[in-house]
This record gives structure tokens, C-alpha cells and sequence, in this order.
């Protein structure tokens, strides 16, 4: 019973911790004067970009389940696309989280990064750099 | 292709991207990125980056460049072999298999493949990897490079593997490495840092696809430690994975397999990472109540399961790691692991040290690679990790001088402190080594502070 007890309350540390919300946003709505829409501009990499993206990219953001937005995955990006394109890019440089820096594309430029973003994102614009 | 116009075929995105313009004129206004390796415990702010897309590229390049120049595939090494304020060399479009040999089982690919990409390449064509390490973001030319292994005492580190290898040069040169035409250099340039050139091309032994068998199972690790020996001789692959303020560990049991492919699960439970975050959530709720979170790890330690899988062994022995850690390993002789291990344990729990993650304790067969850990001895391989946004610093020199006491060689990939003078001593062929060095590379293009400090030059 006692030990019934414990694993009930562990559990219940572990309920509370997964619902606990997500810190918002900092600043959203200041730092990018447009609303980007994941999923609002469907396109494809061009051929030039595409092998550094199944080199590097593709190697968690087309895999379920790793912690990843899966690429075309509107509703996964919509959230981070609510931070700015600025915030994104600087979490693919610098790393967040399981983002490890650079999404392991050692030689790729900041504009191959945006249009990695875009790509799995599926949207078009973004004014802002960090 | 003269050096400029190659520069300029570097440079990514700049045809067929429909970028803002707005964004890209200011992104390109901005300085040079700086690099950060997986874990983000190294940077550098290289003069440049390169990425050839061809061995013969590569070797014009290298041939010009002035130096220091540093190799780097997947960043995914802890210890500062990359950084370099001189030129960041990039592996990254050097990938894919090349050819295979079905007589031989030998596959050569591109020095700049992803471990992971290898997997389904090799078995397109019936083939496998005798070995992998649990890990598969590493590009194959680091990792070999660092001697990284799997577990199983029966298994060498994945450089042991090597076949064949093609090594540009410092002055661009493009050499044929072998066993049988160019002994020396083989027993240099299998484990090598990046001190010696540049891998393009890796030729490596595999055997006919195969299935493997995973089991997973938490037991106390004093049962595991007294079992030692029948756990490592009777299993193919079996590893443990210490539980921190805990008395469990979680057991990983890897045998070949002629059952037919199951579920393999979702890559969210490979390794375990479900539990991993349980651990996390208990550590950030109960550091304050050793004792209570002591209770509560054994308590659930001894009441999960986990049902077996069987994979393709590309599936099965790597694992997705969504946590990033920093990493600091070292090998000890094997009959001297189990007596480490319970002496980390003891000074973690007994100082009640600020970790969670799980230590890694594997083994891995001794080799003839002159700077390779493993050199002329069977090793136990341990391994303790800390959180990457946790300052590892303090964990790993109080856990440092342990592995010192036990005769360690620290993982060349991983975070260690020590410098030519103790390595020397480490390694009987130490200065071997350092002479092919000096022959390839007199002017030192390859080398960095960290590379300088190690080598002793």
C-alpha cells in the first residue's frame, strides 16, 4: 500500500510537470510586425539546398518523435513562428534545447538557415535577424 | 576551379532561394557565425568556413590553405578538437556510400556520412555494421578519428573496423592507407584527431545484415556488478546504465537475432528517454530530500519493464537522445571497471553531487591503433554525463582523478583535463604517432591549442 502510495504520488508529480503551460512568448508580438502562418505557403527547397537538408536537418526533423517540429508540420511550427523568425534562427545557431547548434549543418549560412525554417514551416516572410 | 570561385561555390543558398530580401540583405550584413559543438560547451569564430563537395576539392583546398585548419563533422565531440580561429573545415558534403563489396562485406563511404545515414544504406545492399556506438548523429571521419565504440568485449572500437581509409594531407596529397602497403600509417591514421589530414573516403569491415535483440531491464547495479562476467562473455552486447541516487542501474542486453523484425517502438522510448525525463522531474522536485528521492528512484527503478524489441541492428543500437548533455569518459583495464564504478558511485552519493543523469559502463576489446584508448588492452568504458544547461565543470574534476587512479585514458571525443605530459604515459606508441605527425604536417597547418596541448607540439 505504502509503496502503492509513492508511485501514485510520483506519478503525480510527473501529471503536474507535463501540464504545467509552456513559458510564453517573450515579447512575440514585439519582435516580428507580422504574424507568420505556418503551413500558409507551401513549397519546396530548392535542389541547391536540398542535400545539406538531408544531411543535417532531416535527421531529426523528419523523425517522429524526436523532440523535433516535423517538417510540414503546421501545427508544431505555428507556436514558434509566434516568437519571430529572429528568435527561430537564433535557436538554430546558437542551439535550444534539443536543437543542437547549428541543427548540425556545420557549413550552412544564415540564409540556408531561413530557408530551412521556411521549408519546414511552410510560410514565406520574416524580416527580422538576429 | 581557381580558389575564389570555389570559395563562392561554398557559399549556400545564394541560387534558387526565394529569400525576404529584406532579411537576407541584413542577415548577410551581420558578422561570421560563430560555431558551437553539439552540446554547446565549445565555440570558436572561424576566419572561414569550407565545405568541399569532392575529395579532389578537398585537396586543392587544403593544399592552399594557410592553416590552422580543423576538420569537423557533427560537432559532437566534448573535448575542443574543433575550435579554431582559422579555417573550419566541414565534412558535411563529403557523404554517402561510395561502392560495397559483397565478396569482402566491405563498404567505403564518404568521410563525412552520418553514422545514421549508414544504416539503411548498408542494408539497401545486405550489409551491416558489426558494431555501433548508442549514438548516430556523428559523422564517420570524427568518430573514427576518436576511436568511439559500441559495447561488447568481443567488439573493438569502430576504428578497429577500418579497412582501408584515403587520407588527404596537410599538403594536399592523396594517400592509399592500408594494413598490408603502409603498416605505419594505418596504426597512426585509424585514431588520428585530425592531426594528420583530412579523411575522405573510409573503407569498413561489415558483416551480412542482421537483426539484433534488445532487452531492458533495471536490476540493482550490485547484482549486475557481481554478474559481470557472465553478463559481458554471454551476450553479444550488453552495457549498464548506473542510475544516480539510486541503487539500480538499467541494463541493456544486445544478442544477434534470427527472429523475425517486431515494433521497435516509438523513437521517444529508444534508450529509455521516457524514464530518463522521470529521473529529471524527480531530481528537480526532490534534491532538497536526498533520502525521500533515494526512496521514490528505488521504488519506481523496481517496478518498470520494458518489452523487448527486434530491429534492423542499425535500428537497434543507436538510440535518439533528446536530452543534450556534457560528456566526460574514460577507459580503464577491464578488470578494473567494477571497482571504479562503485567508487564514482560512492563520491556522487556520498556528496550528494548535482546530477542526474545516468552514468554509461560498457566494454570494449583492446586493438593494436597506436592512440587508440583501447591500445593493447581490453577496457571497461565509464562514462558520467551532466545536463547540458548544468555546469559540468565540478562534477568531473571531483570524478576525474578516480578515473587517474585506476589507470583511465580519457575518451579523446570527451571532456578531459589532461595534457601531453600525463598522455605520454598512457601510451606506448605516443611518440609514433607524433612522428608521422611531423612528417605529414612539419608546419603544424592542423593542429589548435587543444590538439598542441595533447600532442605535446
Amino acid at each position: 500500500m505504502g509503496a502503492l502510495t509513492v508511485l501514485l504520488v510520483t506519478l503525480g508529480v510527473v501529471y503536474w510537470e507535463g501540464r504545467t503551460p509552456p513559458p510564453p512568448a517573450a515579447d512575440a508580438a514585439e519582435n516580428t510586425a507580422v504574424v507568420l502562418q505556418a503551413g500558409s505557403a507551401p513549397h519546396q527547397l530548392p535542389p541547391a539546398l536540398q542535400k545539406d537538408y538531408d544531411q543535417s536537418c532531416r535527421v531529426c526533423h523528419n523523425t517522429p518523435g524526436t523532440g523535433a517540429p516535423g517538417a510540414g508540420d503546421a501545427a508544431a511550427w505555428q507556436p514558434r513562428l509566434e516568437q519571430g523568425l529572429g528568435k527561430l534562427l537564433e535557436h538554430t545557431i546558437s542551439g535550444h534545447q534539443g536543437m543542437p547548434p547549428m541543427g548540425m549543418c556545420m557549413h550552412c549560412s544564415r540564409e540556408a538557415f531561413i530557408a530551412y525554417i521556411q521549408y519546414m514551416a511552410q510560410f514565406r516572410g520574416g524580416e527580422d535577424c538576429p | 576551379m581557381h580558389r575564389r570561385a570555389f570559395l563562392q561555390s561554398l557559399a549556400v543558398g545564394l541560387a534558387g532561394t526565394a529569400l525576404p530580401a529584406g532579411a537576407l540583405a541584413q542577415c548577410l550584413a551581420n558578422p561570421p557565425l560563430q560555431w558551437r559543438n553539439w552540446s554547446g560547451n565549445l565555440r570558436c569564430s572561424p576566419r572561414e568556413r569550407v565545405a568541399p563537395a569532392s575529395e579532389a576539392e578537398l585537396a586543392q583546398w587544403l593544399a592552399k590553405a594557410a592553416g590552422p585548419v580543423r576538420p569537423v563533422g557533427s560537432g559532437h565531440s566534448f573535448s575542443a578538437l574543433v575550435p579554431t580561429d582559422g579555417s573550419l573545415l566541414s565534412l558535411g558534403r563529403l557523404s554517402g556510400l561510395l561502392r560495397h563489396d559483397q565478396q569482402t562485406h566491405t563498404a567505403t563511404f564518404a568521410a563525412g556520412t552520418l553514422l545514421s545515414h549508414t544504416g539503411p544504406a548498408l542494408k539497401a545492399v545486405g550489409l551491416g555494421l558489426k558494431n555501433m556506438s548508442d549514438i548516430d548523429y556523428q559523422a564517420l571521419g570524427g568518430l573514427l578519428a576518436t576511436s568511439t565504440h559500441g559495447t561488447g568485449i568481443g567488439f573493438g572500437s569502430m576504428s578497429t573496423d577500418l579497412h582501408a581509409l584515403r587520407l588527404v594531407t596537410p599538403s594536399g596529397d592523396i594517400l592509399d592507407v592500408n594494413r598490408a602497403q603502409t603498416p605505419e600509417l594505418f596504426h597512426a591514421a585509424r585514431v588520428s584527431l585530425g592531426a594528420l589530414g583530412v579523411l575522405s573516403e573510409v573503407t569498413i569491415q561489415c558483416q551480412p545484415a542482421f537483426r539484433l535483440r534488445e532487452h531492458f531491464e533495471l536490476r540493482r547495479t550490485e547484482e549486475f556488478l557481481e554478474d559481470i562476467k557472465a553478463l559481458t562473455t554471454e551476450n553479444d552486447h550488453w552495457e549498464m546504465l548506473p542510475l544516480i541516487h539510486c541503487d539500480y542501474a538499467a541494463g541493456v542486453w544486445l544478442n544477434e537475432t534470427d527472429e523475425p523484425a517486431g515494433d521497435v517502438g516509438s523513437e521517444d522510448e529508444e534508450g529509455g528517454n521516457e524514464f530518463v525525463e522521470l529521473i529529471r522531474m524527480l531530481h528537480k522536485y526532490g534534491s532538497d530530500f536526498p533520502a525521500i528521492r533515494r526512496g521514490i528512484m528505488n521504488l519506481v527503478a523496481g517496478n518498470v519493464s520494458f518489452p523487448d524489441r527486434i530491429g534492423d541492428s542499425h535500428e537497434i543500437f543507436a538510440n535518439v537522445r533528446s536530452v543534450r548533455f556534457n560528456e566526460m569518459e574514460y577507459l580503464v583495464p577491464a578488470e578494473a571497471g567494477p571497482a571504479c564504478l562503485r567508487e564514482i558511485l560512492h563520491t556522487i552519493h556520498s556528496r550528494n553531487l548535482p546530477v542526474w543523469m545516468p552514468m554509461e559502463y560498457r566494454y570494449v576489446k583492446g586493438d593494436d591503433i597506436w592512440i587508440s584508448q583501447f591500445q593493447g588492452r581490453d577496457s571497461a568504458s565509464i562514462s558520467v554525463h551532466q545536463h547540458f544547461e548544468m555546469d559540468h565543470h565540478n562534477y568531473f574534476s571531483i570524478i576525474e582523478p578516480i578515473f587517474w587512479k585506476y589507470e583511465g585514458r580519457p575518451h579523446w571525443g570527451k571532456y578531459h583535463t589532461l595534457n601531453a605530459r600525463q598522455l605520454r604515459g598512457l601510451y606506448p606508441h605516443f611518440d609514433d604517432f607524433l612522428a608521422v605527425r611531423e612528417e605529414l604536417d612539419p608546419q603544424g597547418k592542423m593542429l589548435n591549442p587543444h590538439l598542441r596541448s595533447v600532442l605535446g607540439v
